[in-house]
């Protein structure tokens, strides 16, 4: 279950970069030995002070001047130490926000999913803080504690076994005590987890059923939410006492320190083998002592914390691109569209698509129609090539995807997909995009052709209006059209488009139609579709069926005059048309 | 750039009266456990006073030891292990209260995120159904995540933490002043410098961690933008520029940490230098023995002072955590009141019985915040009639449905069924009156039993099923492997349309005179779309009806046809009485259209 140790990890992170958080370290270290030894010196120094003369043939002030100049050195080192450690943890930033940038830009389209670009937002602002604080602010104590420790413990070993043997006994002790605690720690949390997760969606379900649930007069009580909440508060009672046990357990065992020390302390010093003082600084010196013991645990928990953010970004780092070639060959067919007995699933237990063939040449329409959950736009998307197939070949232009580099790819193809995204900037920004190096007339061309000048029109700032951030004060359908005129403007010889939302509105159809007939004058346009009228006028029909094989293909008036799938679909599509209430 | 400074400054003043707001706000959450929260302070604040024990008895100790040494006789072993048994049962007493003290206000805590989270329930149960939307689960997810979560921190955490690190160094510098006041000053000797270092870094650090925030946020929204976009990005070949943008963001933000940063960390590197135990002891040790000497305290007093003086940094540090912390809590809790508060509305003391189901609407006026959603509308609705509303999207069609069922009081003007205000109405009745089914079929995680018999929880499963039937969806719930046992969550994989159905289903067995449909076909698949219409053509049979659609020819069996736009009505009557009406027909022309337009682009082709 321990993966690799948490410092390997944090040097993957620093992806070469590692002679800062090398030095940081071996910084901590001398550090932490300078600490123990003045905890360590503080017991002679104490000696002298009570009145001997000398203690291993040094006098006080000689002792004095031992831990000044240990106070100078640890002043230096430690201002090294913690630039050193921030700067290593600035490294870190800056590695990671370019490596993670550097990734993206080149993980296949598949890796992208719907929570993606939330759990990306949520690493640039909480997990890159909390890795950088685990850089800066815990690993480097972490490291000085635990060389302090080993330093105290080898010099009272050697000045004296049975003080050095009482500080070393009880410390596996505490690291079981720790790893106990934890445990317990963590079983009170997986307590909880799952009942707060129930009692939040239970919450969020109340609020967005509750229309249904007022009207049907079950919101007051509604049981299930009463019942969640009551499991939840009652679970975190449980995982609170688990976190007292817990604690308790941690508690007694740092104080297993300090109590034998002192009492070890003060029978050596009535037996006479320590001399007053210095069994009195022995005692103080391990009361202050388990503060730093105290403090390495907590800085552990926060190591584990933080652990879960490093993790994550090294998953992310781990991922590896799709394999392409250095050079695409030439395309032998610009505008075809070829499967060659594909099968294709997103786990290997589920397949999506069964050996399916079909071509599309160049400046052809096909549609593709079957049922939700068929495969049809995991077909679009493995043109596109956000996975690779399991078996079988894709081939656009002739050659297959694989063969080619993945910006060759993307050059052939338009997508029209159903959840559009537009970026900070205005609408000519974003209809741009489709071919940079466009002049202004075909940008509105492009513009006047999907609708978008409508849009403006409505905008504030008409064509300067910025459209924010995913496009967010335009509707869906807004935000196809500007999509659309993308596609129209960079004139690709491959068109991928999914009909879904484009029936929602009246008006927008009428702009679809006009882009759609421009896009077919031009290019190959394989459409998801939906519309009859779409679909009567596709040069093939692929029909899916529930199970991911295509089960008919053809024209339209073949498929129409058989028995099967496709008639009783396209009648009951015919009939849901002319359907009124 | 000068808009950017008027901002900020803005933001600062707006910063300070939220702070103030937002204290008043946690003062009130924490109002209920007010009781528990002083206990735990108090438990603290006792476990700070204790920390002194142990040194006093290491004085003791010490100087019952060094008498005995420099008399030459036998130290008195009872008395000597009396202190240490002193000294240690004060240490573990000291640890004992303060985890005790954490425990309580832990506890404390539970019980406040528990009510919280009840209030939310309430105030969810009780707000207008018009507050509903597409953003509410979000804001409620965001709310027990966050906010909850840092007041958590806050009020387990800090009453114990905060008095204890206020406490603990006051009353172990305390006691150093009662052993020599010289001893004293000279265990706090090194602290000025300390926090005249610290002092002079923070100056002007508070525009700059303002502006780190923007930065913060900067970066995040690059990022976001960055990863949702990859994919239109990556399709158009222009990942290149993307990245750069992005690039630029995350290096601004770079240099901007550094500059807020690095000093700090130097200059704390620096101070930290004068807390260092070596220093401490170092200094402490070498006036004590100057002191010594002069006669004024004994060796063991020095030592305990310096020992105690050891201590005194460690408790500095927290504090320095403590504004910062209150001010987060503070706005968590503003928010979290914030969204408790809801206005219900207001339920009749004195319920009146509709006579009949007709619908009347007269001058009815709503707005949401500063946008009119309708404007003056009056509309009748016959018993037992079909009226279908069309119009562009914001035209105000789903307002008005949703008033009839009261979603929400219109501004101006009344709504009536069967000629009594629905203000009048006791709201289980009206309940019982008005029905809906709207685009999202708010189906509950429970079995499919149970979600279709929600409004009649004592229908039998004859009854259920035969809803079920009339629905359309009786075979394939029975074709399920658990049948109606089936629980609805994510992952029995029913499709849009079926879920639709089977709200269609609780509908019917509502069993409602008056039914609002509003575009129950929309954001299904096209696939199911025959099967959901079947079953609204079973559901609308013999019930006042009001219904959303996009398609004219939809609803031409409408009784009548309410054309509006911009929040008003600007037609009324049947799809033939509004054949040449300006809207119907230019919706009929569009639709035409767009079929010849396809068609021709298939010729073109």
């Amino acid at each position: 279950m321990r993966r690799t140790s948490t410092l390997q990890c944090l040097r993957e992170a620093l992806a070469g970069h590692v002679g800062g958080f090398d030095k940081a370290m071996l910084l901590s270290v001398i550090s932490g030995v300078i600490t123990g030894l003045t905890f360590a010196a503080i017991i002679p120094t104490a000696q002298t002070l009570g009145g001997a003369s000398t203690v291993m043939g040094l006098g006080f002030w000689q002792w004095v001047g031992i831990l000044a100049v240990l106070a100078v050195s640890s002043g230096v080192i430690d201002y090294f130490r913690s630039v050193t450690s921030y700067n290593s943890a600035l490294d870190f930033l800056a590695i990671a926000l370019h490596g993670i940038g550097d990734k993206i830009a080149s993980l296949p389209l598949g890796w992208f999913g719907k929570g993606t670009a939330g759990r990306l937002s949520r690493f640039a602002t909480h997990d890159l803080m909390s890795i950088g604080q685990s850089f800066a602010h815990l690993i480097s104590p972490m490291i000085t504690g635990a060389a302090s420790t080993i330093t105290l413990c080898a010099t009272m070993l050697l000045w004296d076994w049975r003080i050095g043997l009482t500080l070393i006994v009880p410390l596996p002790l505490l690291w079981g005590a720790g790893k106990l605690s934890s445990m317990m720690l963590h079983r009170g949390d997986d307590v909880m987890l799952a009942l707060d997760f129930e009692a939040s969606s239970r919450l969020v379900e109340f609020a967005t059923c509750q229309g249904a649930l007022r009207s049907c007069g079950a919101s007051h009580p509604y049981q299930p939410l009463t019942d969640a909440l009551d499991a939840r508060t009652a679970g975190q009672r449980r995982s609170l006492r688990w976190g007292v046990a817990a604690n308790l357990l941690n508690g007694m065992a740092s104080q297993l320190l300090p109590v034998s020390m002192i009492m070890v302390c003060a029978a050596l010093t009535l037996q006479g083998a320590l001399s007053p003082l210095a069994g009195i600084a022995c005692m103080g010196v391990s009361l202050r002592f388990s503060n730093t013991v105290n403090d390495m645990f907590a800085m552990l928990l926060g190591i584990e914390e933080s652990r879960k953010s490093l993790d994550y970004y090294l998953s992310v780092m781990r991922e590896r691109p799709l394999p392409e070639p250095a050079d695409s060959k030439q395309v032998t067919e610009p505008g075809a569209v070829e499967f060659d007995r594909v099968r294709f699933g997103y786990t290997a237990s589920a397949p999506v698509l069964h050996d399916v063939s079909w071509t599309a040449r160049p400046d052809s329409m096909i549609a593709i129609v079957g049922p939700s959950g068929s495969g049809k736009t995991t077909m679009a998307k493995l043109i596109a090539r956000f996975y690779d197939v399991d078996a079988g070949t894709v081939r656009v232009g002739g050659l297959d995807v694989r063969d080619q580099r993945a910006s060759d790819v993307a050059a052939q193809l338009s997508m029209v997909f159903q959840d559009v995204y537009l970026f900070r900037g205005t609408l000519i920004d974003n209809i741009r995009l489709g071919r940079p190096e466009a002049s202004d007339d075909e940008v509105m061309r492009a513009a006047e052709l999907a609708g978008v000048s409508e849009i403006a029109q409505r905008l504030p700032d008409g064509w300067r209006t910025n459209v924010g951030e995913g496009g967010r004060s335009l509707s869906g359908g807004e935000r196809q059209r500007v999509s659309i005129a993308r596609a129209v403007l960079k004139q690709a010889p491959i068109v991928l488009f999914d009909e879904a939302t484009s029936a929602l509105d009246v008006e927008n159809e009428a702009h679809i139609n006009a882009c759609m007939a421009q896009l077919r004058a031009t290019s190959t346009v394989i459409v998801i579709a939906h519309k009859l009228e779409t679909i009567r006028n596709a040069d093939t029909i692929i029909v899916m069926g529930r199970d991911g094989g295509m089960v008919q293909h053809g024209t339209h008036d073949r498929l129409i005059a058989e028995p099967g799938m496709y008639r009783e679909f396209y009648e009951a599509r015919c009939r849901a048309e002319n359907w009124s209430l | 750039m000068a808009d950017n400074v008027a901002d900020e400054s803005t933001a600062q003043t707006g910063d300070k009266a939220k702070a103030v707001e937002g204290k008043a706000a946690l003062n009130r959450a924490m109002r209920p456990i007010r009781g528990r929260l002083n206990c735990g302070r108090a438990l603290a604040a006792i476990s700070g006073l204790l920390s002194v024990a142990p040194y006093a008895a290491l004085v003791s100790i010490g100087d019952v030891l060094l008498r005995a040494w420099q008399q030459h006789t036998q130290p008195d072993t009872d008395a000597v292990w009396r202190y240490v048994f002193i000294l240690v049962g004060a240490y573990m007493l000291r640890s004992i209260l303060y985890f005790v003290a954490l425990s309580v206000t832990h506890f404390a805590d539970c019980t406040l995120g528990a009510g919280i989270r009840r209030a939310m329930a309430d105030s969810l149960g009780k707000a207008p159904l018009s507050t509903f939307n597409a953003s509410t689960s979000g804001m409620i997810r965001k709310s027990i995540h966050d906010d909850v979560e840092t007041l958590h921190a806050l009020i387990a955490h800090w009453p114990v933490e905060g008095t204890a690190a206020t406490v603990t160094p006051i009353a172990l510098f305390a006691y150093i002043v009662t052993l020599d006041w010289r001893l004293a000053l000279l265990s706090i000797a090194t602290l000025p410098i300390y926090f005249g270092i610290q002092m002079l870094s923070m100056v002007g650090m508070s525009e700059k961690t303002a502006l780190m925030d923007t930065k913060i946020s900067n970066v995040s929204s690059t990022m976001v933008e960055f990863a949702s976009g990859i994919a239109v990005v990556k399709a158009f070949g222009r990942s290149g520029h993307s990245l750069q943008q992005y690039e630029r963001a995350a290096d601004g933000f770079i240099r901007q940490y550094n500059d807020w940063c690095g000093p700090l960390v130097r200059w704390c590197a620096v101070a930290e230098a004068f807390t260092a135990p070596s220093l401490l002891t170092a200094v402490n040790l070498a006036g004590g023995m100057l002191l010594v000497q002069a006669g004024y305290v004994t060796a063991p007093q020095v030592l305990a002072a310096t020992l105690t003086a050891m201590m005194l940094p460690s408790t500095i540090t927290v504090i320095g955590n403590m504004q910062w912390s209150y001010q987060l809590a503070g706005s968590a809790a503003l928010r979290i009141e914030r969204n408790l508060r809801v206005t219900p509305l207001a339920e009749t003391t004195r319920p009146k019985h509709p006579n009949g189901y007709s619908v009347a609407i007269d001058h009815v006026t709503y707005s949401y915040g500063p946008t009119t959603a309708l404007d003056d509308v009056s509309l009748n609705v016959a018993e037992g009639t079909m009226t279908a509303l069309i119009g562009p999207s914001g035209s105000g069609k789903s307002t008005l449905a949703t008033l009839i069922a009261r979603f929400d009081d219109p501004a101006e003007g009344t709504i009536s069924i069967g000629g009594v205000d629905l203000r009048d109405i006791a709201s289980e009745e009206l309940y019982r009156t008005v029905g809906f089914v709207l685009q999202d079929p708010q189906l509950v995680r429970a079995s499919i039993r149970d979600n279709i018999a929600l409004g009649r929880p004592d229908a039998t499963l004859e009854q259920v099923r035969a809803a079920a039937r009339a629905a359309f969806i009786d075979d394939e719930i029975m074709a399920l492997e658990h049948g109606y046992d089936t629980v609805i969550n994510g992952r029995v994989g029913l499709s849009g349309g079926q879920e639709q159905r089977i709200a269609i289903a609780r509908a019917l067995l509502k069993d409602t005179p008056i039914l609002i449909l509003d575009e129950a076909t929309a954001s299904v698949d096209p696939e199911s779309e025959a099967q959901i219409q079947r079953a609204l053509n079973a559901l609308v049979k013999g019930r006042t009806v009001i219904v959303i659609a996009h398609k004219p020819s939809a609803v031409v069996g409408a009784d009548q046809m309410v054309v509006m736009d911009r929040g008003g009505i600007v037609a009324c009557g049947t799809h033939e009485q509004l054949a040449d009406e300006a809207h119907v027909r230019a919706l009929d022309a569009v639709a035409q259209q767009n079929r010849i337009a396809a068609q021709e682009g298939a010729y073109h082709a």
